[in-house]
């Protein structure tokens, strides 16, 4: 096969798979339309931001559970006094409190600005024993459109926004400036690193 | 078969993206009969299922609510706050979760939550008191305020701890002297059948504690610990 009979080929198996994977239009619940982009699962640092924090939430509990970060990125943690009988939602946060230095009004300072976010169902309807042992793996990311605002909870609906307003109106909290380019990939391209919260420098 | 497996995967998919919590629809009881019962009713639906729906209520200005689940009654959740709990304005709210562990979704909260005013006077049509006096009992409510100590079941069988009194040597016929004869044989078929009775109660207290275990495992945790890990959201790029 040629290089140029190569081009169209390969072109249309990646159409093929866009339509047929996640990189399709999806119709929202409310009848929008919204891309779902596979960010930001496997995003590749030259230099990963530092001081990156995480939590964990549970459905049903208030309060987030601090994680530890490694050096490397990974977190860990124990969740205590979750109560069983019912399957629960943890979701995992990955962010950093980012300093502002003229931030919009109305916006807490530092900044919590969502890196990463994952999401697993646990079993815990019967569980065997006091102790759970949950894994979260790189397919568990969520994808940018899927992000939600844990922090934004509605006590009334039980329910977490999945757009803040602060920089962009409606914008995914995992891409605050809606540039399409997750918040941890504009910071991953340190040193020449993109700014998240401006949507003409992606 | 193809359609089968798209179906399939689909409602995996579907259900594997659920995170929101039930949609509870309720039209607010703005007055009450005193002591009469209040019915309540909600709408709730959500595409994983819904979970422990729950009606909390109490005395307005009480700090405590009281609970009652809220049964599926056709299209509805229905729960009933008790006559003996109507005697003054009553506040309430409505939760649930779905089968994921989503919500809780509320209608009304612990700190906002609905209020009824009660009177004497019956309420409209729709206002949500009904008079029955046959369910002013909740079998639901696990902390009825007319029952003190709903948990105790004391057992009125208990006669553990007494035994017959095989002591007593008296003669009836209280003639011809009582004395005892000290060269009396040994009763040997009574301690016998004692010591099969104790080799009986033996085996039986081995079985009871090997087969009972097994045949009833302990009740599964009400709390856990989830111990998480997960990877960094990113890999690391070499220097191009």
């Amino acid at each position: 096969m040629t290089r140029r009979s190569l081009v169209p080929a390969l072109g249309g198996a990646a159409l093929l798979l866009c339509a047929l994977s996640s990189c399709a239009p999806e119709q929202g619940e409310a009848g929008s339309v919204r891309m779902q982009l596979t960010l930001p699962q496997g995003v590749a640092c030259a230099a990963p931001p530092g001081n990156i924090k995480a939590q964990a939430w549970v459905t049903g509990m208030n309060n987030p559970y601090d994680l530890v970060v490694s050096s490397s990125g990974e977190v860990s943690g124990e969740l205590e006094g979750v109560t069983a009988r019912i399957d629960r939602t943890v979701t995992l946060d990955y962010f950093i409190l980012d300093n502002l230095t003229s931030p919009p009004t109305g916006v807490s300072n530092p900044y919590r600005l969502l890196l990463a976010q994952a999401y697993k169902k646990v079993a815990l309807t019967e569980p065997e024993d006091d102790r759970v042992e949950v894994v979260f793996t790189d397919s568990d990311f969520v994808e940018l459109g899927e992000c939600l605002d844990m922090t934004n909870y509605d006590e009334q609906t039980g329910e977490s926004n999945n757009t803040v307003d602060y920089f962009v109106v409606g914008a995914s909290p995992c891409d605050v400036d809606a540039d399409t380019v997750s918040n941890l990939e504009e910071l991953c391209t340190s040193p020449t690193a993109t700014d998240p919260y401006d949507p003409n420098d992606p | 078969m193809l359609t089968v497996l798209m179906i399939t995967a689909l409602s995996a998919s579907a259900s594997a993206r659920d995170r929101k919590p039930p949609k509870i629809h309720h039209t607010p009881i703005a007055q009450a009969q005193i002591n009469k019962v209040v019915e309540v009713r909600v709408a709730i639906t959500d595409r994983s299922g819904v979970f422990d729906p729950t009606l909390y209520y109490r005395t307005a200005g009480a700090t405590e609510y009281l609970r009652s689940t809220l049964v599926e009654t056709g299209a509805e959740f229905v729960a009933t706050i008790p006559a003996a709990a109507v005697t003054a304005d009553i506040e309430y709210f409505v939760e649930a979760y779905d089968e994921l562990g989503n919500g809780p979704a509320r209608v009304g909260g612990p700190s906002k939550p609905l209020r009824v005013a009660v009177s004497a006077e019956a309420p409209p049509a729709n206002g949500g008191s009904t008079d029955n006096p046959a369910a002013d009992g909740d079998p639901d409510n696990p902390v009825d305020p007319d029952d003190p100590n709903p948990g105790s079941k004391d057992d009125p069988d208990n006669s553990g701890g007494e035994g017959s009194n095989g002591g007593s040597g008296g003669d009836p016929d209280g003639a011809g002297g009582g004395e005892v004869d000290e060269e009396e044989e040994i009763p040997w078929a009574i301690i016998g059948a004692a010591a099969g009775g104790a080799v009986l109660l033996a085996a039986g207290v081995v079985a009871a504690v090997l087969i009972i275990p097994a045949l009833f495992p302990p009740p599964p945790p009400g709390e856990v610990t989830i111990v998480v890990s997960g990877p960094a959201p990113y890999s690391l790029r070499g220097e191009p």
